[in-house]
């Protein structure tokens, strides 16, 4: 009799008995999801649904009817979302996905900071916060920030650029339904591996080792670069190929130019983790690649080289973000649009070449510690000429409106100074090998994550909260009190992990020493704090929406923007915009 | 989604899940749970207190053996003293098994033991089924790492020498009756200070409990229970140190049994049956005086030479007793050889003889307690036939004593 468990030894790694049984539902349920998602593909959905709209519109081509009637207008959350092909749809399907995973991962985070009570593990065990913690990080970096990123970027692109045409759809959705599964796929493996992936720990698939399941996180992983890789190349396209005639190279917004440099960045360094992902799940079967101790480094090298890119992509987008912001509640433009665009485009450049900072404790030797550390060095020089810019539109303002999106905008610069001053010690190798593996590399990235990162995002929702809900406007009192707890909490929760752990709190174990206690209690105090501003903003949305619409769906965020010589732009960017409060 | 209920919507979808998640996360499957069982306020049959002395570079380093192996017998509440050494945190954990699993109990825990060198902390545990378990600290499970035998053995007394022997037997059971290879209820011969790995094979999927006693008989008044069989496999270790005769039989039906004898040493002989008296016809003379040490277990093979019927007989003393004889083996004219143990456990005399011709057929064992010898020898002369490889009722057992 046939027996996938011979073809494969699969015993030989551990899955036996009930664990095999998992694997053929598995492969059964899998195969029974391709099929249905052929048929979504195929017969279902976009192209019929469209082509109705689209006669029903008057149009012959459904082309065509996206061009005029979709792409480049405000679109309202629906359940059409899912059938529509168009970049818009598609940019929403990320844009509410990724809040999702927020969501999931964000409690992760709450429970990982509660667990810590004691200095002894009381509430949860270690094998279950090694769990959470690589729930947190994976799915918070690859589910939360590379959605939020893709989904602004394919929301705010049509407009931006006026597309004379968005034919990239199904690839896209194809794009989008794959990153989703390889989420699901790590949300389920409920893997210990933290989110580096390291062997020989992500090679054991023991109870005490990575986890039963780690190897379903490997595929996740894979199926997310796929994802990943198909998105980003059609953006590329959609920007190189698709845009306006009228808008040249020099007058695309800053956030295109952003979105432009994060997926290059995504093409250009995710390879290599693909291919030592790929090689890590071989080994499941025939351990040769990654099994002896040089070739663990190897994989180390293999990931950091995407693992650095991969936090500048969760902040790239997001100045770009903050560069569409700015003119809309200072009434200026951008103080320097070049500067603005060399800014993010050096940090593309130098994000390639710092990926050794993470390993400056492993033996590189001093030639490439020095290499990497000036480096790490040198992107201080992008950072600063992004962080003056909008330093100086600030200044140069004749009056600056203080709303929500504004007040997130400010607070993620605020965030980014300190987290970034904090980062670029770490740098400093001497420094580095102080504080590695602490909290104090805990408290440097999550200032940058939730100032910048998370708190962006929200700025960026709350901008467009009127077009997504057709016309409605949030309750501004609500969204003040999500700003100011989430600031609150970030900057207490950060601010004890950065002190704890310059006094040398390790990071990443479920305990920690009495010592710490008082940091500890801080940090667990500001990620509850985190935690119920959350709530808010959940709470906002529901009630919000249920509300009749009292505004327009028209949006200045959307349809204007910060390329230097659009008249439209330019028109729009000097008339206040709508915060979508009332 | 559509209209005003969409944020309500979705902020449902997102509360699911996030419920999903917490469900799956706290569940995760490094994860599954284990606890010794708790302490009986009665039937404890046994107490024992064992302290050890907690250090990073292993259970009482500095006191003796480093991560001593611990011997308990089953049915023991064990109270263990863990005394802190060196002011790192440590934690007592036990897991079934040989090695370290996180399906472990932790019965104390950092707090407990605290940081403090000298501080005195300590716990009950109850052991109630045999087999190996391993205690460990979490914090430093590479260096402090020791092993705990349950014994099946009622007596328990610590043998110098660690389970150097091993032996795989697996036991199938079909309806009430165990059997190993089609033989019904084998008898497993086994050289002392071994450790029995045992696997059960329910092909029925009836619920059985496999019980061990002490004796040649079931006892079920003191027995220990080796396992409770609910899954379809189950495995089992059960360290023998001692010499002895072990009988083991499921509780569903007391009057059948298999037994294990557990020996120092193990010679196979030969017996001739011939109503004119035993090895009539052979050259050790007739009924010759067997000599051997204490604690071994004769292989006897049993040859009709004469067509009759025969059956051996042993018991201790000198003379013939038919109250305390045990039946070892039995020719007849359709069945001309047969055999069948017998475990001479102390020294003395005992008087081999045939029941169906005991005023011709008998003769004397005489066991010594010399430890040098492990074969037999006869009086007037030697017919012993030693052997490495014996065929136990169809199971090869490698005898690795009488290397």
């Amino acid at each position: 009799m046939f027996s996938f468990g011979s073809l494969f030894s699969l015993a030989s790694i551990g899955l036996t008995g009930t664990n095999l049984n998992l694997l053929y539902i598995s492969i059964i349920l899998g195969i029974i999801g391709i099929v249905l998602f052929y048929f979504y593909f195929r017969i279902v959905p976009a192209k019929e649904y469209l082509h109705e709209e689209a006669e029903a519109a008057g149009y012959e081509r459904s082309n065509e009817y996206v061009r005029d009637k979709l792409s480049d207008k405000p679109r309202e959350l629906s359940w059409k979302i899912f059938l529509y092909d168009d970049s818009k749809s598609i940019g929403l399907r990320y844009i509410f996905t990724s809040i999702l995973f927020l969501c999931i991962a964000g409690s992760f985070g709450v429970l990982m900071r509660v667990s810590l009570t004691e200095p002894s593990p009381t509430i949860i065990g270690p094998a279950q916060y090694n769990v959470l913690m690589t729930e947190h990080a994976t799915l918070m970096i690859y589910m939360f920030v590379l959605g939020a990123a893709l989904g602004l970027g394919f929301y705010l692109l049509p407009s931006h650029l006026k597309l004379k045409k968005d034919t990239m759809g199904v690839y896209t959705s194809f794009a989008y339904w794959i990153w989703l599964a390889g989420g699901l796929f790590i949300l389920i493996s409920r893997a210990a591996l933290r989110w580096y992936f390291y062997p020989p720990l992500s090679l054991e698939l023991t109870q005490v080792g990575g986890g039963e399941f780690a190897w379903l996180a490997v595929l996740g992983l894979e199926l997310i670069f796929i994802g990943l890789m198909v998105a980003s190349v059609s953006i590329i396209k959609i920007i190189a190929f698709d845009r306006s005639p009228d808008i040249k190279l020099n007058q695309m917004s800053l956030f295109t130019w952003s979105i432009l440099f994060t997926v290059i960045m995504g093409v250009t360094s995710a390879p290599p983790l693909m291919v030592g992902l790929g090689m890590l799940f071989y080994d499941y079967f025939n351990p040769i690649f990654f099994i002896t101790g040089t070739n663990t480094l190897l994989f180390t090298i293999l990931f950091w080289f995407w693992g650095h890119p991969i936090v500048y992509m969760a902040v790239i987008p997001f100045f770009g973000i903050i560069y569409e912001i700015l003119p809309k509640f200072t009434g200026s433009k951008v103080y320097s649009y070049n500067s603005g665009v060399w800014g993010l485009g050096l940090l593309l450049i130098l994000s390639e070449l710092v990926w050794g900072h993470h390993l400056l404790n492993s033996g590189l030797g001093i030639e490439w510690i020095t290499f990497f550390t000036t480096m790490s060095f040198l992107v201080v020089i992008p950072s600063a000429i992004t962080v003056f810019n909008f330093i100086a539109t600030l200044w140069t303002a004749k009056s600056i409106r203080m709303t929500v999106p504004m007040l997130f905008v400010l607070n993620g610069i605020v965030d980014f100074i300190i987290g970034g001053i904090t980062g670029v010690m770490q740098s400093f190798a001497p420094f580095n090998e102080q504080v590695h593996g602490t909290y104090w590399v805990t408290g440097h990235f999550h200032f940058i994550f939730i100032g910048i990162t998370m708190g962006i995002s929200f700025a960026a929702f709350y901008m467009l909260f009127p077009t997504f809900t057709g016309g409605r406007k949030y309750n501004v009192s609500l969204a003040r009190w999500h700003f100011g707890l989430t600031a609150l909490g970030s900057y207490i929760m950060a601010f004890a992990w950065s002190v704890g752990g310059f006094l040398g709190m390790p990071r990443a174990v479920a305990g920690y020493f009495g010592f710490f206690q008082g940091y500890q209690d801080a940090s667990i105090i500001g990620g509850v704090i985190i935690g119920i501003a959350q709530v808010i903003f959940l709470y906002n949305i529901a009630v919000s929406w249920l509300k009749a619409p009292s505004t327009s769906t028209d949006n200045a965020f959307e349809q204007g923007n910060t390329g230097p010589t659009d008249s439209h732009s330019a028109e729009l960017n000097k008339v206040p915009a709508v915060s979508g409060g009332k | 989604m559509e209209g005003n209920k969409a944020g309500v919507v979705f902020v449902v979808i997102v509360l699911i899940m996030v419920g999903i998640g917490f469900t799956l996360m706290l569940n995760p499957p490094t994860v599954k749970s284990f606890s010794l069982p708790p302490v009986p306020s009665k039937g404890v049959k046994h107490y024992q207190n064992i302290t050890i002395y907690a250090d990073a570079n292993g259970w009482d380093y500095n006191h003796g053996t480093v991560n001593p192996t611990l011997y308990i017998a089953n049915n023991t509440v064990v109270t263990f003293t863990v005394i802190e050494e060196d002011g790192e945190p440590h934690t007592l954990t036990i897991n079934p098994g040989s090695s370290e699993t996180s399906y472990q109990d932790t019965l104390l825990s950092t707090a407990q033991i605290t940081t403090i060198p000298g501080h005195v902390s300590t716990t009950k545990a109850y052991f109630d089924s045999i087999g190996v378990y391993t205690y460990w600290c979490t914090v430093h499970p590479e260096t402090m790492v020791g092993l705990i035998y349950v014994n099946a053995t009622v007596n328990v007394t610590v043998p110098t020498a660690h389970y150097a022997n091993y032996s795989n037997q697996t036991l199938n059971l079909l309806k009430n009756n165990l059997t190993a290879n089609g033989v019904l209820y084998p008898t497993i011969a086994l050289p002392s200070s071994t450790l029995l790995n045992l696997t059960i094979k329910d092909t029925t999927s009836s619920t059985y409990v496999l019980r061990i006693s002490s004796g040649s008989k079931v006892d079920t008044s003191n027995y220990s229970t080796i396992i409770n069989v609910t899954n379809k496999t189950s495995k089992v270790s059960i360290p023998f140190n001692q010499t002895g005769q072990y009988v083991y039989w499921n509780s569903n039906n007391t009057s059948r049994f298999g037994t294990i004898y557990i020996y120092t040493s193990l010679v196979n002989t030969s017996l001739y049956a011939d109503f004119n008296g035993w090895n009539y016809s052979q050259s050790s003379g007739v009924n010759p005086t067997i000599s051997i040490s204490q604690g071994t277990l004769v292989n006897f093979t049993l040859i009709d030479e004469d067509n009759l019927t025969h059956a051996l007989e042993i018991n201790p003393g000198s003379s013939e007793n038919s109250s305390t004889s045990i039946s070892v083996a039995s020719v007849s004219p359709t069945v001309k050889t047969s055999q069948g143990y017998y475990l001479f456990m102390s020294t003395g005399n005992y008087t081999y003889w045939d029941l169906y011709h005991p005023s011709t057929a008998v003769g004397i064992v005489n066991v010594t307690n010399s430890s040098s010898s492990a074969s037999i020898s006869y009086t007037p002369s030697s017919v012993s036939d030693p052997g490495n490889y014996i065929s136990l009722l169809g199971i090869q057992t490698r005898d690795e004593h009488n290397q």
